[in-house]
Formats: C-alpha cells, sequence, structure tokens
C-alpha cells in the first residue's frame, strides 16, 4: 500500500513538472502567448515598382528587397505581379527580386510586400567585409580629408569614436566640411563626405537605406552608416553621431547603388508603403514553428490542417469537463444518469447555447419519458423498447426543429446537434429510476444531469481556458495529475454531509 | 458545514469515497464480483459449503421456458421470482396462492398467467439487471416471516444485512418493509434500519429517512429491544461468507425463515453506508479494529471471529 501510494504520488509530480516545464518552455522560450488576444507589433511593407513597359522588348525588372534585417523578422513575404515570373538572389550585401517578362505593353506594376515583425534578435548577418579600394581625392579636398582624419584621431580612441568625430567635425559645417560635402548638407552629402574620409584612414564604412516603420503611404529612405570595426559592425546616425539603430528603423538596403533597375521600360517609379498590422500572436508563433528546429514547437496541434484544429479544440475541451464532473461527483456527490453523459450534453450546448439547450433537453427528455410510458403499456421487450424511444426520440428532433422553423427560432434548429443515442439511454435509465426509486429520485438525478452539463459546459467553453489547453496540450498532463491528486480524495462529499447529519449532531 | 465535516471525522463515519477506494477496491477483486452478482451462483456455491439457503424450484433461462412455466410451477401454490442478476429488490413477484387460474401476489393483487410471462420475458432481456444484460430467473421457495418480525413489518419479508470485513462481522442492522417502501426491505425507498447488538442480537431502535423511531410507522408496535433469533448462527452464516467468496468487504443479507430458521439471501459486494445510520455510529473505527486485528493474528476460524466480533463491538 505505502509503494502504491508513493509511486503515485511520484507519478502526479512527475506529470505535473513535465506538464508545467514543457508549458513554460513553450511560453517563455518560443514565445507561445498566453492569450489568443495577445497581439505583436508588426509591419506591412509594401514596395511597388512602376513602369510603362516598351512594346514587343522583353523587360527585365529588380529591386533590392531585405534581408535579415535587424531587429526584424520577416513572417511572410508575397511578390504580386502579373504574369511576371520571379527570382531572388544575394547581390553583395542584398537580396535583389528579380521580375522578368518575354514581351508586354503598357503600364506595369510589380509589388513586393512583407510584414515584419519587431525581435529582440540584434545580431547582424553582415559577413566580414572585404577591404574596399576608395578613390582617391582631388588635391583640393586631399588636404581637407587629412585635416579632418587629424582632428578625429585626436580626439578619438579607437575606430568607433574615430567615426563619431568625423561625422561630428563635418556637422560643424566649416570649411572643410563645406569642402568636402558640398553647400548642401544633405544625409546624402554628409554619408559620402564621412566614407571618403573613413576609407582614407582605412576603415570600412558602407552607406545604409533605412526605412521608419510609421504608417506612411509614401516613405523615405534615411541614411545612416555602417562601419566594421575588426569585429562588429557598428551603425551610426550621420547627423548626430549617435550609434546603434534606432528599433523603428528597417535595414532596406546595404550601400547607395541603385535601388531598382528596369530594362525594357520606361519612367520607373519606386515607392513605399508602411502600416502597422497588429498580427495575433498565435499566428506568430506558429510561423516561427515552421521556421524553428524546435520539436517541440513543430509538433503542436497548430501545424494540423484548420478543419482538424477546430476538431481539436473541441476534443481538448473534453478533459476538462471530464474534471468537472469529476468534482462535482466525488466532492459534491450530484447524482447524474451515467458517468459522462453530462460532458456530452455540455458538448451539444456549444451549439445550441446554455438556455436553449436546457429547454430542448428537457422537451425532449419529457416528450420522451411519456413515450416510454405509453411502450411500457404495450409490453415490449428491451432492444425493440429502446430502439422504439430511440426513432421517437429523432422523430421529436424533427418536430421540434420543423416547428421552430417556422416560428422563426433558428435556435430550434440545433436541436439535432443533441447525442441522440446518448438522449434515448436517459430516458430509458430515468423511466426505470422512475419506476423502481420513485419520480422523486428519477427527477433529482435528470435535474442533476443537466446541472452538470451546465457547469460542464461553463467550463469547456470558457474561451481563455479553451485557447490554453489549445495551444499548450502538456497541460493536459497537469489535468492528468489533478484528476489523479483529486481522485485522492477519501473525504466526505458535500452531499454526505447532509446525510449523516443526524450521526454529527446527536450523542 | 467545515464542522459537520469534522465531527464525521472525528466518529468515524465511514464516506463513499473512502469505501470505495479503501475498501471495495482493496478487498475485493473484480474478477470475484460475479458469484455476488448472479444470485444463482451464490446460491451454488452456499449449498456447497452448507450455507442454508431458500431452496430453489427452478430457473427460467430462455423466452422458450417460458411456456413450460405451467407445469414448473404445478407441485407450488407459493414461491418467489426473482432477476438473478438484480439489483436493490428490483423485478421480484412474490406468489403467495393460487386461485382459479390466476397467482396471487403478496400485496393481494391477482395476476394471470399471461402477465406472469410477459415479467418473465422482460426479465430475461434484462429489464431489471444493472447495465441491461441478458438475465435469467430464478424461482425458489417463499420466506415465511418469523413471527418475531411479523409485528414489526408490512407485506415483505425482513431482512438482516451484515456487514463483514475479512470474515469479521462489523455492523449489523434489522431492515424492515413499510408501507412506504412497497414490502421491500431497502432503506432509501423508506424500509427502517434498525441497529443490532453485535454481542447480543437486540435491535437498538431504528432510523427512518435519517430520523431516529422507536416505533414501526405501520404497525405502531416497537423496535428497540427486539431479540433476534438464531443470532449466533446468523454471524456465523455472515463470516462464512468470506471463505465462500473470497471477497474481503461484504454486505451479507439473511432472512429468517419461520420453519427453516435463518437463510442467506444474497451478497452484495458494495454494501452500503445506511447500516451507520442505523446504528448511529460510524463503522471506520471498526474496521480498524478488525485490520489491526487480521495483520496481528493472520487468518483465524469463522467462530474465533465471531467471538472476536461480539466481544470488540458489542456495547
Amino acid at each position: 500500500m505505502k509503494t502504491t501510494t508513493r509511486h503515485l504520488y511520484g507519478l502526479i509530480l512527475t506529470l505535473f513538472v513535465i506538464g508545467i516545464g514543457v508549458f513554460t518552455y513553450r511560453h517563455f522560450v518560443l514565445d507561445v502567448p498566453l492569450t489568443d488576444s495577445e497581439t505583436v507589433n508588426s509591419w506591412m511593407v509594401e514596395a511597388n515598382l512602376r513602369f510603362t513597359a516598351e512594346r514587343n522588348k522583353p523587360v527585365k525588372a529588380s529591386f533590392t528587397i531585405p534581408y535579415m534585417p535587424l531587429n526584424f523578422a520577416i513572417l511572410d513575404e508575397y511578390f504580386i505581379s502579373h504574369n511576371y515570373g520571379v527570382t531572388t538572389s544575394l547581390i553583395g550585401y542584398n537580396r535583389q527580386a528579380v521580375w522578368s517578362l518575354r514581351r508586354s505593353t503598357g503600364p506595369q506594376s510589380l509589388y513586393y510586400r512583407a510584414i515584419f515583425r519587431e525581435t529582440d534578435k540584434n545580431e547582424s548577418y553582415l559577413p566580414k567585409p572585404h577591404l574596399i579600394k576608395s578613390p582617391l581625392p582631388s588635391e583640393s579636398m586631399k588636404t581637407a580629408v587629412e585635416t579632418i582624419i587629424g582632428q578625429a584621431r585626436q580626439s578619438s580612441a579607437d575606430i568607433q569614436t574615430f567615426a563619431q568625430s568625423t561625422f561630428k567635425a563635418l556637422n560643424t559645417k566649416d570649411g572643410n566640411a563645406k569642402l568636402l560635402v558640398g553647400n548642401d548638407f544633405t544625409d546624402d552629402n554628409i554619408v559620402s563626405a564621412a566614407i571618403l574620409v573613413m576609407n582614407q584612414a582605412k576603415i570600412i564604412a558602407i552607406p545604409i537605406q533605412c526605412i521608419h516603420l510609421s504608417q506612411q503611404s509614401k516613405a523615405d529612405f534615411k541614411l545612416f552608416t555602417a562601419i566594421y570595426n575588426g569585429k562588429d559592425w557598428i551603425y551610426i546616425n550621420p547627423r548626430t553621431g549617435v550609434t546603434g539603430l534606432p528599433k523603428d528603423y528597417l535595414i532596406w538596403q546595404y550601400g547607395n547603388e541603385a535601388m531598382f533597375d528596369v530594362v525594357g521600360g520606361k519612367k520607373p517609379t519606386f515607392t513605399l508603403t508602411v502600416s502597422p498590422t497588429p498580427i495575433n500572436a498565435l499566428s506568430i508563433a506558429k510561423v516561427r514553428g515552421l521556421q524553428t528546429d524546435s520539436q517541440l514547437l513543430r509538433f503542436s496541434l497548430l501545424q494540423l490542417p484548420v478543419n482538424a484544429q477546430q476538431t481539436f479544440k473541441i476534443l481538448l475541451t473534453i478533459p476538462i469537463g471530464a474534471f468537472i464532473i469529476l468534482l462535482l461527483r466525488n466532492f459534491i456527490g450530484l447524482t447524474t444518469f451515467g458517468t459522462f453523459m453530462p460532458v456530452l450534453i455540455a458538448l451539444a450546448f456549444r451549439e445550441t447555447h446554455v438556455v436553449w439547450g436546457i429547454v430542448l433537453y428537457t422537451i425532449i427528455v419529457s416528450l420522451g419519458l411519456l413515450a416510454r410510458f405509453y411502450l411500457d403499456q404495450l409490453r415490449l421487450l428491451l432492444v425493440p423498447r429502446l430502439a422504439a424511444i430511440l426513432t421517437i426520440v429523432i422523430i421529436l428532433m424533427i418536430f421540434i426543429s420543423i416547428l421552430s422553423q417556422n416560428l422563426g427560432l433558428e435556435s430550434g434548429l440545433s436541436v439535432a446537434l443533441f447525442p441522440m443515442v446518448i438522449l434515448t439511454m436517459t430516458i430509458e435509465r430515468m423511466c426505470i429510476t422512475w419506476d423502481e426509486r420513485g419520480a422523486y429520485e428519477a427527477i433529482k438525478a435528470g435535474a442533476g444531469s443537466l446541472l452538470a452539463a451546465v457547469i460542464a459546459f461553463g467550463a469547456m467553453s470558457y474561451t481563455p481556458l479553451q485557447y490554453l489547453i489549445f495551444a499548450f496540450p502538456e497541460l493536459l498532463l497537469v489535468l492528468l495529475a489533478l484528476i489523479l491528486w483529486f481522485g485522492q480524495y477519501r473525504g466526505y462529499r458535500l452531499l454526505e454531509l447532509f446525510r449523516f447529519r443526524a450521526l454529527a449532531g446527536v450523542q | 458545514m467545515l464542522k459537520t465535516y469534522r465531527k464525521l471525522r472525528q466518529r468515524g463515519i465511514l464516506s463513499i469515497n473512502r469505501r470505495n477506494s479503501d475498501y471495495v477496491l482493496r478487498y475485493n477483486q473484480r474478477k470475484l464480483y460475479p458469484l455476488v452478482d448472479d444470485k444463482l451462483k451464490t446460491k451454488r456455491l452456499a449449498l456447497k459449503t452448507g450455507i442454508a439457503v431458500p431452496p430453489l424450484y427452478g430457473l427460467i433461462e430462455t423466452e422458450h421456458h417460458i411456456k413450460t412455466i405451467d407445469t414448473l410451477l404445478e407441485p407450488y401454490s407459493d414461491f418467489v421470482i426473482k432477476p438473478a442478476r438484480g439489483a436493490g429488490g428490483d423485478g421480484i413477484i412474490v406468489i403467495t396462492d393460487r386461485v382459479f387460474d390466476r397467482y396471487r401476489q403478496i400485496n393481494g393483487k391477482l395476476i394471470r398467467q399471461q402477465e406472469l410471462s410477459y415479467h418473465l420475458s422482460c426479465l430475461l432481456s434484462g429489464a431489471y439487471s444493472l447495465g441491461g444484460h441478458q438475465d435469467y430467473a430464478i424461482i425458489e421457495r417463499r420466506v415465511i416471516v418469523d413471527p418475531v418480525f411479523a409485528e414489526v413489518s408490512y407485506e415483505g419479508v425482513p431482512d438482516i444485512r451484515i456487514i463483514t470485513l475479512l470474515g469479521y462481522p462489523a455492523m449489523a442492522m434489522v431492515r424492515l418493509p413499510t408501507r412506504l417502501s412497497g414490502g421491500k426491505a431497502n432503506l432509501h425507498q423508506g424500509a427502517i434500519g434498525v441497529g443490532v447488538n453485535l454481542m447480543n442480537g437486540l435491535t437498538i431502535g431504528g432510523v427512518s429517512h435519517n430520523d431516529a423511531i422507536d416505533y414501526h410507522p405501520d404497525t405502531l408496535k416497537p423496535i428497540v429491544d427486539i431479540q433476534v433469533p438464531y443470532w449466533e448462527k446468523i454471524l456465523e452464516i455472515a463470516a462464512s461468507c468470506y471463505e465462500l467468496t473470497g471477497l474481503g468487504y461484504l454486505g451479507v443479507d439473511i432472512v429468517l425463515d419461520k420453519e427453516q430458521g435463518p437463510l442467506m439471501l444474497e451478497l452484495n459486494a458494495r454494501p452500503g453506508l445506511n447500516i451507520q445510520i442505523a446504528n448511529r455510529e460510524g463503522i471506520l473505527k471498526r474496521y480498524h479494529t478488525i485490520e489491526a486485528h487480521a495483520a496481528l493474528v493472520g487468518r483465524e476460524s469463522i467462530n474465533a471471529r465471531v467471538e472476536f466480533s461480539k466481544q470488540q463491538f458489542g456495547r
């Protein structure tokens, strides 16, 4: 006995620990959200290249699209065009989408649409660069470059601070800066001047084109500079010299090569549209599940086809209902017909809704009982009697459906979802109980079943719970542990307290 | 509420949950259940070991057999028909006499042979058996109420229920049928439960629907201090059912026949808890005493067990 108890509690503990462990792992590490309504900030960026195709000439259009951008993950991307063939390839640091078509005429429109989700991942995929040989500046510029290098060297300790000092010097707009940048102090000019300076100082620096993620229909590119300090890439704001890329900037392209190119077309325009799209956290977890190597996420119910998922959503609530019945029977002492009949009735309530469910259940069971009492007079044997009741139950269902249809009560139609075999057995057992134990006992058990069904339905249809057990099926192990644990209850049931109250009072 | 809980616990009242897990599941092996679920098997076992049971008149096992009922019943004027696997006293017909071509039931109603046949075919198709399984009918001698109980029972036959644990009688009660219970000796149908002192077989006082009573509600005769006859014999029968079936936890139902004395009627592997109300005492302490004693001395003879129970649980 002792060993059995120890075994059982060991099992309970193991199940509990495994369930909770997998649950916490999946929630905290794999980011599966706790509630259905949890959303994650994400953005939809749409790049659109328009041009007019030349008559009867092959068209080849290409533009840069983001590739593993910093601080963001691409959740989904689509290439939308009419008849074009699309390929993507990595060229240098960038990814390029190439659209091609043998023949076309008139205005053309090519779309690239991607959904970006903020992540905490901040390592860049950028490889170690080759040393870039930059063109030598002209004589007059050379002195200006050397002056700035000299200034920056003095006030810096390493590559990063050197770069920052360079930007500071260029932003002073003094003579040297003017000579290098030109009269127009745009980001563009400052960045190219800074890169010229840094290349002369043997520092690898490239411009990067970013877009600011905010609701905008015509997004402009903002320039940043990336420098390589021998180990990592460092991002610098050319205006302020501040390092680090702000969280809401998405890197679109490294380098300042042309962003798009059209062969066989005229008047190309390239626009970017940005809009926020709050995405259900669960669908993100699902997409991540497809991408990651994590077996725990891959083997989740979310990977099933949608209609199978629906089935499992319902199936997974049944253990909850069974658990409720356990509580009601072993702790409260409610009498029901059959152990799990109320769970099946509760399942039917999903479709009929509670009030209609109760009304329909009561109507069918009472009419069925009347029929059963009538059949009793005919002295039928057990099996034919059951078959007759089943038939009568189905006739009643048809009758109720048609009646409610004519009365315009749509809820009445859902009566067909009641488990009729279960109803038949309920009627039969209720009738026998009625005969043997009296009407009081029969009605008590019938009402008890209904009450249990309503309570079980309440728990089973509680959406957060439903979602939780669906997204984290490992919680079933926890539920199993609870069932085993609660099954150990040896004490009095609530109704026993009333039954034995005479024994507690006297003496 | 919590106070009631604590009080009940303190008094050692057995709960359903504990009965199921600590006694039924622990002492009664599932494979032995058929021995007590089928009254015929119990009866045959009892006959083999010499325990007195109501004599068997005949069996009806198939629809075809029903036609032969007339010849089968020819020699008997009073008898009982009961389903072999019935529960709670349902489906039992008690015939006391024959008038013309009809049978007279104990409640005075006359039934025709056709009606009897219909009842039998219902019974065979499992109308009264648990789970609606196929069943068969046992026809046996009618028990004639011992005069001791004639005054305190209405229509039916009172029976003595003894709960035994590991073959030790633990508690006993007499169940007296009333008008309310329709002549059945079932407490929840309205029969009276009367606690019995294990020591000497004297009744203690009764309970009807949780209320303590000292008089039978129909006959108004006192039900306290009635001496149950053959008490020693009754305890022996109850104790010997352990060896009979191998079931450690049993409810033994015994009736007293006017001529034949105590007869074992049926056994129950999941005896109810009402016996505690009838005795106004929790049964758990007695179980613990028995379990401790059995662990100490091992298996004892029937007489030793009866003696132990009489000494320990008398009052």
